[in-house]
């Protein structure tokens, strides 16, 4: 590293020698999620709730789901149509084993 | 910027009470750190600079001044620990004259503490890639939680002149800290300190991030003791209240947040995911899996993701999501019976073995007696008739119903 560098210690270090760890990860396109990690500092001290994720909400509380108000949440979600190749598995096997049991009921 | 200069600049931030201005007077990384170690090169020593300047300005300002020369000129040479120890003399200093003052010095107490808290990562980093032992970072956790004592304990100043309004920016350094050390345990006693001093004003009237760092960490140590319920609730509002434009801190909260809201039956939607690519890659596979019912899936995904997920800590709550994809395997069984109340238990072995899992009708029987138990199916089993009696309405309760969703599991 030039003089020049060093001398801007210590963001611009703790940055290359994090930057150094990330470049030996298997899974570079995981970097933000490495253990290692830190929740950065931030750039304002404060803001507003525009700038932030309750400004979709409308006024409803964080934490809800798409029933109570909030888009980023799914709580209704049960499917009765899934058409996939499971499915027609499960039907299947299920005549089969449904029609033993009958049987065996019988 | 010479030290003549330096000093008197750092006089007039202190007549004037202006914090930020000598916050960047203090900062390592200012302009005019380098030109000070120009102007001393190897001059910088302790005995030089105190006979020449001490007294120079009002104690302890002179000492804080030589040891920021002594800190920038460490850290241009690389020695990353005498620059840490050169900054911690200057941090003493400094409380030395926190402590009689009032909030104003709040901007120059957290700059500071920043740099001690950066400067004894860079020393700890390097002392152990070159093989050795540096407990700086210990060191740093302490003098920052010594400064937490001197904000909480301000009772002259006014209200809004407080030193009380830097408490939870402190606490946040030292749970970083503890963070770092891998020892998020110690940070009991200081939360603690924090409870038993409730006169210090609501955390919602302090700055917004001082508010969402101080939740994360605490939402962070909620999740690690498995009390699920302060967790979702301290890591929702961190996520709320963080900026959108920080987006690498809003990542990490979700990474937390995320597995907590699967248990509660609440899936991230695709807009959420689209926004988070490095989280929806991880856990799509999972969200998908459960959707489906798909325990193969998820048992797959669970393989893929082990090792990352060990490293996160989030391996034991996303395995507990397994129970989710079961109900959905076992709510597929009974929809594709046309929802009849009265469900063979072989059929549920038989879904069971279609995906994979090889187990005996009694292990099937367990599994949906486990179900029933933990409320994701409501009914009976008559095990004489090896046969599942479902409730006519709300056999399968959606997952967000649940009156307790982290009981149980």
């Amino acid at each position: 590293m030039s003089t020049a560098s060093s001398s801007k210690h210590p963001e611009s270090e703790q940055k290359s020698t994090k930057a150094d760890e990330k470049k030996q990860e298997t899974r570079p396109h995981l970097g933000v999620l490495e253990e290692d990690d830190e929740f950065e500092e931030f750039v304002a001290a404060d803001w507003d709730d525009s700038q932030t994720d309750l400004a979709h909400l409308g006024g409803v509380a964080p934490g809800a789901a798409k029933s109570g108000g909030d888009k980023l949440w799914e709580d209704n979600w049960d499917d009765d149509d899934i058409e996939d190749e499971f499915s027609m598995q499960l039907r299947n096997e299920l005549v089969k084993t449904g029609s033993g049991n009958d049987a065996m009921e019988q | 910027m010479d030290f003549t200069t330096f000093l008197s600049q750092i006089n007039d931030a202190l007549v004037a009470e202006n914090g930020p201005n000598l916050a960047y007077l203090l900062r390592p990384t200012s302009p005019h750190g380098k030109s000070l170690v120009k102007e001393f090169r190897s001059n910088a020593t302790q005995e030089i600079l105190d006979n020449a300047y001490k007294g120079a300005i009002r104690s302890p300002w002179d000492d804080i001044a030589i040891k920021y020369v002594l800190t920038c000129s460490c850290v241009a040479k690389r020695k990353f620990q005498e620059a840490y120890r050169e900054h911690s003399a200057l941090v003493v200093s400094f409380l030395r004259f926190f402590t009689e003052n009032r909030g104003w010095t709040l901007p120059a107490l957290f700059s500071v503490l920043r740099d001690l808290r950066d400067l004894a990562f860079d020393a700890d980093f390097h002392a152990k890639y070159n093989g050795g032992n540096s407990e700086c970072m210990e060191d740093a956790a302490r003098k920052i939680a010594s400064a937490f004592g001197n904000c909480i304990t301000d009772r002259q100043s006014p209200p809004e002149q407080s030193r009380k309004w830097g408490v939870y920016y402190v606490v946040g350094l030292v749970l970083k800290c503890y963070s770092r050390l891998k020892r998020i345990t110690l940070s009991k006693n200081i939360l603690r300190a924090l409870e038993a001093n409730r006169d210090i004003p609501a955390l919602s009237d302090y700055p917004r991030s001082h508010q969402v760092t101080f939740r994360y960490y605490l939402g962070m140590i909620h999740f690690l003791n498995e009390e699920h319920p302060k967790a979702e609730q301290e890591l929702t509002l961190a996520f709320y209240h963080c900026h959108v434009g920080a987006q690498a801190n809003q990542e990490r909260i979700l990474a937390y947040l995320l597995p907590l809201r699967l248990l509660r039956g609440h899936l991230p939607s695709d807009e959420l995911m689209k926004r988070f690519p490095v989280l929806s890659e991880m856990f799509t596979p999972f969200v998908n899996a459960i959707r489906l019912g798909d325990i193969a899936a998820f048992d797959r995904a669970l393989e893929r993701w082990e090792s990352k997920l060990v490293d996160l800590n989030l391996m034991l709550t996303v395995e507990k999501a397994r129970e989710l994809c079961l109900r959905g395997l076992f709510r597929r069984v009974w929809v594709a019976s046309d929802k009849s109340s009265r469900i063979p238990i072989s059929m549920f072995h038989c879904s069971l073995r279609i995906s994979g899992m090889d187990v005996d009708q009694e292990e099937a029987e367990c599994l949906v007696a486990n179900m029933i138990y933990k409320g994701f199916m409501r009914g009976y089993i008559s095990h004489e008739k090896h046969m599942v009696v479902l409730a006519m309405t709300n056999a399968f309760p959606r997952l967000a119903e649940r009156s307790a969703p982290f009981a149980f599991l």
